[in-house]
């Protein structure tokens, strides 16, 4: 696919991607900004994720709202989201329609309007996004977590922000943070789909972005990893009725080239029936309900977590036990071939699934892009797989997974539901009497 | 305007066990979808048995009786294949999804977990357990809660689709149940099974017809629920108390059509008009766009075989909840009295037609569009043709229809939220009935 995927940057800095895809006529345009959180100070905490809702409020040529009605009268849809690193505007349109989507885009990265009465009415909206967010008593409960893992770091804050800074931060602040970060040469402007040739896509790029003046202060930051990490243990009593212990360990960047191995890792212990810990803690043991676990790398540093669901007669030192003897025995006997070799084929399996979608190729070329510096770290990744030896992987989970790193959130619920006691005591019970 | 599409050349035929099998080749990607669907959900459960269509279905996913169920996994997983299974209320949408290299191992071990499914009492209890786990986590989420109520509410508990799984219900089923119900409810007739990846009609044929074809079973088809809907003489409201919310989560509706419902695609455009287009709607517009009450609202169609039901939902801060309802029952009756402008027809139209190709990108939306079409009784052209049936629809066709189909002047309103600050608010619309979250729907 690499062959395929091609690129230009224009004179001033944005950097285009594109990718041919004609089996069905649609195509995907994608512009990913690399500002998020990471750039944000106490003032403007969740200032990128207001600017992303601002910029669907009204540029130079276009009204409130129009962007959106716009897309959505050819029956395309559009999205954006907020992270640490990036900000991610998606549009996906029939294909006939690509220019118009160029247009716009190009219009929001320079001429945004802000105006101050529709920034005030945006302003109760994402206070609104903000209390259903925190109405989640788990979804709060990880917010903590997360704060206290990332403590001292440009994450430490979540791209929620902080109730406060959404409530007072300025429209004259806004517009300095969007004038600084939204600028060609700090964006990536992806596209695949059906479109006749990336020369001709090229040119039309140039026409829409070519006149954008690069920005003046868009350096940014220099990998910043995690300060010395200890370990930490936190209990939260929540208005849940499922108990869950969440153990989190900090990693390495996403570019980082053990990023690789800990998620062939993470594959084997935690995702699916076959993973180490469903064999182990939900059906050997049945001390959990249900057991998982995921990474989530980022550009500076990230988080690989595991968790576990369980019914309260069960102790949570039990389970928190159960999941480390699982990263132990990883530590100490590494892995089979077999396991290896399942990992390959799930991760043959949903890329190429993955491949169908114009937009879903989008997204993963701009995030590999924008987070890890190179769209071909997508790419490689499977024959990356091929190379990784078993000592590689061993000595990937020996440097990240460790008990004097590890942040331990144990949720209990407020109030124990007598009927999921009794059920988790039966099914106690019952194997024992086979 | 025009929308251009035409289908893949299939082959299909009704196997002589009562299959309706399509053949599908797309050589795009090495890749293979075997998906099946069968003509029963959880309208087929029993009173006080709900869950009972679910725990058959994940428990098939559980494997063969010729293997443990860790066996059955450890030979999926290994050659990276994906199960899945979908109960929907009135059928069962069962499937793996391979790489094409895989097939000759998994198809058929796929088609004996369909056929001759271990039903492993280990595995039921675990089951069993995963989902009362999950009900639980159920009572911590508004929309679910709101959702629950609204159905028992609008449909009463005689009806199908006014009764819910829950704790009660989950905990009663036995093993025994599971197993008649796969007995007697699953079986050939009626299913329909899409194979479809990078193979030949006739290679397909030659490798799998035949494994396909040697599952005989009867299978009772007929849910023998009453599907008639009461018509609402009144406002029925319901309020769930969630003292620790800020926010208020409210579903207001009423009853809709069927799917084969003559106007089900005018009113289909209505609705994209009043609450389902996103920000090209009227309840956005008003509710998000003008006075920022809401993070999203919108307004939903859902139509089954033989009713359906039309809701509007959205979330706001607790102390704006009577003003948001208050606005959306405007927004509602003056689009019911004035329907819509051409101009908001067109540009419906537009996205009804624009959007097609979205619903067509890729093997698993061709796949499911297929299983959809034949469900209610649909070929190709429907699709193919879809232009003829959108392009005649205009203002005046609408304003009919809405007054035809669709004039309510009662609704259920659901909120969920904080009671001591809601009650008030909801006065006007008419008299409350209380719960807690962990009530029976059914209790008062």
């Amino acid at each position: 696919m690499l062959d395929k995927i091609k690129e230009q940057k224009l004179d001033n800095g944005l950097k285009i991607i594109c990718l041919q895809k004609d089996d069905t006529p649609v195509v995907s345009v994608q512009v990913w900004y690399k500002t998020g959180s990471v750039n944000e100070h106490d003032g403007i905490r969740g200032a990128s994720h207001i600017l992303e809702h601002m910029m669907f409020r009204g540029s130079e040529k276009v009204a409130s709202e129009e962007h959106a009605r716009r897309i959505n009268d050819v029956g395309g849809h559009c999205n954006a989201f907020t992270a640490e690193d990036i900000t991610s505007y998606i549009n996906s349109v029939p294909k006939d329609h690509l220019t118009m989507v160029l247009e716009l885009e190009a219009d929001r990265m320079q001429n945004l309007t802000l105006d101050k009465e529709l920034f005030e009415t945006e302003r109760k909206v994402i206070i609104e996004e903000y209390h259903t967010y925190m109405n989640n008593p788990v979804a709060k409960a990880f917010l903590e977590f997360r704060t206290t893992f990332y403590e001292d770091h440009p994450y430490q804050v979540s791209p929620l922000g902080t109730l406060q800074d959404i409530q007072s931060v300025s429209r004259d602040a806004l517009e300095s943070y969007y004038r600084r970060w939204y600028t060609p040469d700090n964006a990536i402007l992806v596209v695949v789909g059906d479109f006749s040739s990336p020369d001709m896509l090229f040119n039309l790029i140039a026409e829409e972005f070519g006149k954008i003046n690069s920005g003046k202060d868009t350096v940014n930051r220099t990998e910043i990893p995690l300060k010395s990490h200890s370990s930490r243990w936190m209990k939260r009593r929540v208005d849940f009725d499922v108990p869950i212990v969440l153990t989190g360990y900090p990693t390495p960047a996403s570019a980082s080239e053990d990023a690789l191995p800990l998620d062939i890792l993470q594959v084997i212990i935690s995702q699916g029936e076959t993973s180490r810990m469903h064999k182990e803690i939900v059906r050997k043991q049945s001390l959990a309900v249900m057991a998982g676990g995921m990474n989530h790398f980022m550009k500076h540093t990230g988080m690989s977590l595991f968790f576990a669901a369980f019914t309260p007669d069960t102790s949570h030192k039990k389970i928190e036990a159960a999941i480390k003897t699982q990263i132990e025995t990883i530590k100490k006997d590494g892995i089979s071939d077999k396991e290896i070799e399942k990992v390959k084929n799930i991760t043959l399996t949903s890329r190429t699934f993955e491949l169908f979608s114009a937009e879903h190729l989008c997204q993963r070329i701009g995030y590999s892009e924008t987070v890890d510096g190179d769209y071909r770290n997508w790419v490689r990744k499977l024959e990356d797989l091929e190379k990784l030896t078993r000592d590689q992987l061993i000595e990937a989970a020996r440097k990240y997974w460790r008990d004097d790193r590890k942040h331990t959130l144990f949720l209990k619920p407020k109030k124990v539901n007598p009927l999921l006691f009794v059920v988790g005591l039966i099914r106690r019970i019952l194997p024992k009497r086979k | 305007m025009d929308f251009h599409y035409t289908f893949p050349a299939i082959d299909e035929q009704v196997l002589s066990n009562g299959i309706r099998t399509v053949w599908l080749p797309d050589f795009r990607h090495q890749v293979l979808t075997v998906t099946l669907q069968i003509p029963s959900g959880r309208f087929f459960d029993s009173a006080g048995f709900e869950g009972t269509a679910e725990l058959t279905a994940g428990l098939m996913l559980k494997g063969p009786s010729s293997l443990t169920s860790e066996e059955f996994a450890e030979k999926l997983e290994h050659a990276g294949a994906t199960l899945f299974a979908d109960v929907k209320e009135e059928y069962t949408i069962i499937g793996v999804r391979i790489l094409f290299r895989e097939a000759d191992t998994i198809v058929p071990l796929f088609w004996e977990m369909v056929t001759e499914p271990s039903l492993d009492a280990k595995e039921f209890n675990r089951l069993k357990k995963e989902m009362l786990t999950g009900l639980q986590a159920e009572f911590a989420d508004p929309s679910i809660l709101a959702n629950r109520h609204f159905n028992a509410a609008l449909f009463g508990y005689q009806h199908p689709a006014g009764r819910n799984r829950s704790m009660e219900t989950v905990k009663r089923i036995t093993l025994a149940q599971v197993t008649e119900f796969y007995t007697k409810v699953i079986g050939p007739v009626n299913c329909c099974l899409v194979v479809a990846g990078a193979c030949t009609i006739e290679d397909m044929k030659n490798r799998w017809e035949h494994l396909f074809e040697n599952w005989h079973k009867s299978s009772d088809k007929d849910s023998k629920q009453n599907h008639t809907v009461s018509v609402l003489t009144e406002n029925r409201i319901r309020i769930i108390d969630k003292p620790e919310y800020s926010q208020a989560t409210v579903i207001l509706g009423h009853q809709g059509i069927p799917e084969l419902h003559k106007n089900r695609i005018p009113l289909a455009i209505a609705n994209y008009i009043l609450g389902g287009g996103n920000f090209s709607s009227r309840l956005m517009a008003r509710i998000r766009t003008e006075t920022g009450k809401t993070y999203g609202i919108n307004s939903q169609l859902n139509s089954l075989k033989h009713f359906g039901t039309f809701t509007i939902e959205t979330s706001t801060q607790t102390g704006q909840l009577g003003d948001v309802i208050r606005s959306i029952v405007d927004v509602y009756t003056t689009f019911i009295h004035s329907g819509p402008t051409e101009e908001e027809i067109k540009k419906a139209k537009q996205f009804v037609l624009g959007n097609m190709a979205f619903e067509l990108e890729g093997l698993n939306n061709v796949v499911e569009k297929l299983l959809w079409l034949r469900f209610y009784g649909r070929e190709n052209s429907y699709i193919e043709n879809f232009s003829s049936l959108i392009n005649p629809i205009d203002a005046n066709l609408i304003s009919q229809v809405l007054q035809s189909d669709f004039a309510f002047s009662h609704f259920v309103i659901v909120a969920v939220g904080r009671e001591t600050e809601i009650t008030a608010q909801l006065k006007e619309f008419g008299s409350p009935k209380y719960f807690k979250p962990r009530d029976n729907p059914f209790r008062k």
